[in-house]
């Protein structure tokens, strides 16, 4: 039933534009993948691909050992959710969700057993007489999900599902899904743009930009050691600082350009005295001690359970053009309060931190915590 | 590394195939013939000018195409002059019995243009009812109705309803806190009317000006019936076409081609005004009708049923003189059904021809156009745009100039089709494809492609997605420009009237000929009997679409 997605050297071009570049990915059997990645970057187009909507120029799909790249659409057994639902309107939710099991000669009393048993799966054995005209936009996407998957296909592709979903249904409709997904084992491509969607609902998130993949992950590793810079910034906020190595003996430091060091004991052995580095560290990496970092605040802003501030460090510590550089306090672990204009000194968590190559292309810390 | 294409023989590739070949065979080819023929010296047979020459050095043709021009720029300039202020009335006024007068516009609109034309020379002819009364009873000659008053009478009443639909439509997009903003600037009703409200629908006012035009210039039942000797453009084409007496077809060519010059630059106008007026904006805060008292109210009221009722007189008129006894050709005093009973004895097959072909046509027409819309819309690509193309012509070949056309092409080997029923559906077809074509094109923007996509990722090939979801979601749309389709078929006189024998003759073409040997009493019954399948077609319509209005 559900297979394994193996995509290899993928090209698509529109026209001299090349979308998709030479990309390879491998999606395993029953797992809820997602492809995460800024608008225009080629999410759809490589949805499009697998689902047989799109052409493949160059490299091949596979699903287990099958070659499809020239299988039609209508052929693959491929069940798709889209953004807008794309629920029959002229039929009733039984009717939607029928459709796909008529095309395949099943008998009558196997296909209303199916219909039904996918329609308490979804909780909407109650409106299964309805018109999609009078259903809500998430009881629309239950029937959309429940016709994408009572035809047991091989693979399930989901657009954006949630993206016209008001906020809190969103999240209650991303753990149905994740929840259905799991009980049925179905190999799951997902697209969103939506980061903490991503890494609520995925298995396995790659990372994509301008069509190439920059990392593929389980959620809380790309947070934690995101692979390169864009990622890092992409995923979350990171604030990003110059850097470089000093060796002392088998002690590796990072040593920031105002003079502040620190000692990790996570850097590979062929690091070189001197190298440049990028540091990455997220707002919940900042530590307000009495030395460190010297950083004046700019803004406060009360968010809850955290407080944001927006920071001003000397010239040349951070990297320039960076949209915001932040630290977040967790309002319940503190009992000091910084005002808008304090000066105050931060130092970082060194088992947290990311260092990245002066490039920002790779990261140099490789272990993650265990989860 | 292997190349793969998705886009191989698959069933659109079929249709898109089937169509062009379609269009090729009668479309491309009798407008080719009629290049050829129009080209070509009648002595010689050689090509040459000889033919356009003839035509701009010799007065009794060139005067058509004055006449031509005459009569159309008259007709639209009076159609703006009544059209515009029914538009804004109905728009910016409640006014009383608005969705009857609607509809009886519609009415009007629709019925075929000879009809009026035989209804005012019933009513003010040389033996009309109108002229007799006063002849006899008052003892005053009414000025003749014949010749280009009748002509102008005809088209106005007819043709004013485009400029009201127009513009009607366009005062709805237009915000009412524009002018009520001028209003409170100090600016009075009127010159905020003139000011801000005028310059905005001039460009729609235009457009709607330019099909007026266009429809006046390429008529031939109206000139025919009530023109009497006064000459224009489709009616010399026609008798140079058919004449017994030294007709040439292909002089008769080479002026329905100066005719598709003429049409080809209207429509392309048109094209170009409506595509640029999009500035109209869409508006939060439509026009509301306003309520009027008194005089205003008064005067307002007047304007529109005295415009209204003479627009609908015809279609009365009609009716009344099918129930008129008659003896032969001659009215006697009191009603009878005698008229009906004469045609159905000698004219059944008319009837009976007029539902064949259309329907016949119809149905040819839903289906190339769902097909031709489906291609147009989700399968761009350098063909679909080439039948998109094509798909046009039938809006700049007037009636005539087809009816010339597809005889010209289809009465020599390797198909003759002259004289068949078939050649007067291909006609139909030809001149009534844009309307269910649009309306379906128009629906099929607003069904999302990921519908069909969803049908297809669940087992459905490309060809049952489109019959089972695609076609049956176009259907409200296909069906309402299809009954536009339907109502204009059946009227159909400019191009049936060229391409008819006695076996294919039509009841547009009986009513004519009808009216030609002056037996008014069964072209009435003939007419009577359309005017009503047009208001029942009509019903239907406005119940499908829902819509209050027809769009054109
Ligand atoms: N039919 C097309 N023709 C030409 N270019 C296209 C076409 N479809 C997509 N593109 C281009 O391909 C790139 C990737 O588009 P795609 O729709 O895959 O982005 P996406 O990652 O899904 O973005 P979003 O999050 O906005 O949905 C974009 O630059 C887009 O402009
Ligand atoms: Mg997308």
């Amino acid at each position: 039933m559900s297979v394994n997605i193996s995509i290899e050297n993928v090209v698509k071009k529109y026209g001299s534009n090349t979308v998709i570049h030479n990309l390879t990915l491998n999606i395993s059997d029953g797992e809820l993948f997602t492809l995460l990645g800024p608008s225009g970057c080629g999410k759809t187009t490589l949805l499009r691909m697998i689902a047989g909507f799109n052409s493949i120029e160059e490299g091949t799909i596979k699903f287990d050992d099958r070659v499809i790249n020239d299988i039609p659409a209508n052929k693959r057994n491929i069940g798709m959710v889209f953004q807008n639902y794309a629920v029959f309107p002229h039929m009733t939710v039984k009717e939607n969700v029928e459709y796909g099991l008529k095309v395949r000669k099943l008998s009558k009393s196997e296909i209303d057993k199916r219909v039904n048993e996918m329609l308490k799966l979804v909780k909407m054995q109650e409106f299964k007489d309805r018109f999609p005209e009078m259903l809500s936009g998430g009881q629309q996407q239950r029937v959309a999900l429940a016709r994408a998957i009572v035809i047991r296909p091989d693979v399930l592709l989901m657009d954006e599902p949630l993206s016209n979903l008001d906020a809190k249904l969103r999240i209650e409709m991303r753990s149905a899904i994740r929840d259905i997904q799991k009980e049925v084992g179905i190999t799951t491509v997902y697209v969103t743009h939506d980061q903490e969607e991503a890494l609520a609902i995925s298995d396995r998130i790659a990372v994509i930009k301008e069509g190439t993949v920059q990392q593929v992950d389980r959620p809380y590793n790309i947070y934690a050691r995101p692979e390169n810079v864009f990622v890092a910034t992409f995923i979350g906020h990171s604030n990003l600082f110059n850097g470089n190595i000093l060796l002392k003996g088998d002690k590796k430091l990072i040593q920031f350009s105002s003079g502040y060091k620190i000692e990790l004991n996570n850097l590979p052995p062929d690091v070189s005295e001197g190298q440049r580095v990028i540091v990455g560290v997220r707002p919940e990496e900042f530590i307000p001690a009495d030395d460190g970092l010297k950083a004046k605040i700019k803004k406060r802003v009360f968010l809850g359970r955290y407080i944001e501030y927006e920071l001003l460090f000397p010239e040349g510590i951070a990297l320039p053009n960076q949209p915001t550089l932040k630290f977040s306090q967790d309002v319940g672990k503190t009992n000091i309060i910084f005002n808008e204009g304090d000066v105050i000194c931060l130092k970082v968590n060194e088992e947290k931190i990311n260092i990245f190559t002066e490039n920002g292309m790779h990261n140099l810390v490789k272990d993650v915590m265990p989860v | 590394m292997k190349i793969t294409k998705l886009s191989k023989w698959d069933f659109w590739a079929y249709v898109t195939v089937g169509i062009i070949i379609t269009f090729m065979v009668i479309l491309a080819y009798p407008t080719f013939s009629l290049f050829v023929s129009g080209f070509k010296d009648p002595s010689s047979g050689l090509f040459s000018l000889t033919n356009f020459i003839k035509f701009f050095t010799k007065k009794y043709y060139y005067e058509g195409l004055i006449h031509s021009f005459l009569v159309s720029i008259s007709v639209t300039l009076l159609s703006v002059i009544i059209g515009v202020p029914i538009g804004y009335f109905m728009t910016a006024f409640k006014i009383r019995g608005k969705r009857f007068l609607d509809i009886l516009i519609t009415i009007s609109m629709l019925s075929p243009p000879f009809i009026g034309a035989y209804s005012w020379v019933l009513l003010l002819g040389r033996n009309g009812i109108v002229t007799n009364f006063f002849k006899n009873t008052v003892g005053i000659e009414t000025p003749t109705i014949y010749g280009f008053i009748g002509i102008l009478l005809v088209f106005t009443f007819k043709l004013f309803p485009y400029i009201y639909i127009y513009v009607s439509g366009a005062l709805k997009s237009i915000d009412v806190s524009l002018s009520e903003a001028a209003e409170s600037l100090g600016s009075g009703h009127w010159r905020t009317v003139l000011n801000i409200i005028m310059p905005l629908i001039l460009p729609t006012i235009l457009a709607g000006a330019l099909l007026v035009f266009m429809n006046s210039i390429t008529d031939f039942g109206t000139p025919m019936l009530i023109g009497e000797g006064y000459r224009v453009m489709p009616v010399l084409i026609y008798s140079e076409f058919v004449g017994e007496v030294g007709g040439s077809a292909n002089f008769a060519a080479a002026m329905a081609l100066i005719m598709v010059v003429i049409t080809a630059v209207l429509f392309m106008m048109q094209k170009y005004i409506v595509n640029r007026k999009s500035y109209v904006m869409s508006s939060l805060h439509p026009m509301r009708p306003k309520p009027i008292t008194g005089i205003k109210s008064f005067m307002v009221h007047a304007f529109i049923y005295i415009v209204v009722a003479i627009a609908i007189i015809p279609q009365l008129t009609v009716i009344y003189t099918s129930f008129l006894n008659t003896k032969g050709q001659v009215f006697q005093k009191g009603f009878s059904l005698r008229s009906y009973i004469t045609i159905f004895d000698e004219l059944g097959l008319a009837i009976k021809n007029t539902y064949e072909f259309g329907a016949t046509a119809i149905v040819i027409i839903i289906i190339l156009s769902m097909f031709i819309a489906y291609l147009s819309v989700r399968k761009r690509s350098a063909l679909t745009g080439l039948i998109d193309t094509i798909a046009m012509l039938p809006y700049v070949l007037p009636g005539s100039v087809l009816g010339i056309a597809l005889l010209l092409a289809f009465n020599h080997e390797p198909l003759i089709l002259s004289g068949t029923g078939t050649i007067i559906v291909m006609s139909l077809i030809i001149r009534r494809l844009p309307y269910t074509l649009r309306s379906s094109s128009a629906i099929l923007y607003q069904i999302s492609p990921s519908l069909e996509e969803a049908s297809i990722s669940l087992g459905y090939s490309p060809a049952k997605t489109f019959f089972k979801i695609t076609a049956r979601l176009m259907m409200p749309g296909v069906i309402s420009g299809a009954i536009l389709s339907w109502i204009t078929a059946i009227t159909e006189l400019s191009s049936s009237v060229i391409l008819y024998t006695g076996l294919t003759k039509t009841m547009s073409v009986a009513i004519y000929t009808e009216v030609i040997r002056a037996s008014y009493g069964t072209a009435a019954a003939l007419s009577t009997i359309l005017t009503i399948t047009i208001v029942i077609s009509l019903l239907i319509f406005l119940k499908i679409s829902g819509d209050k209005e027809i769009k054109i």
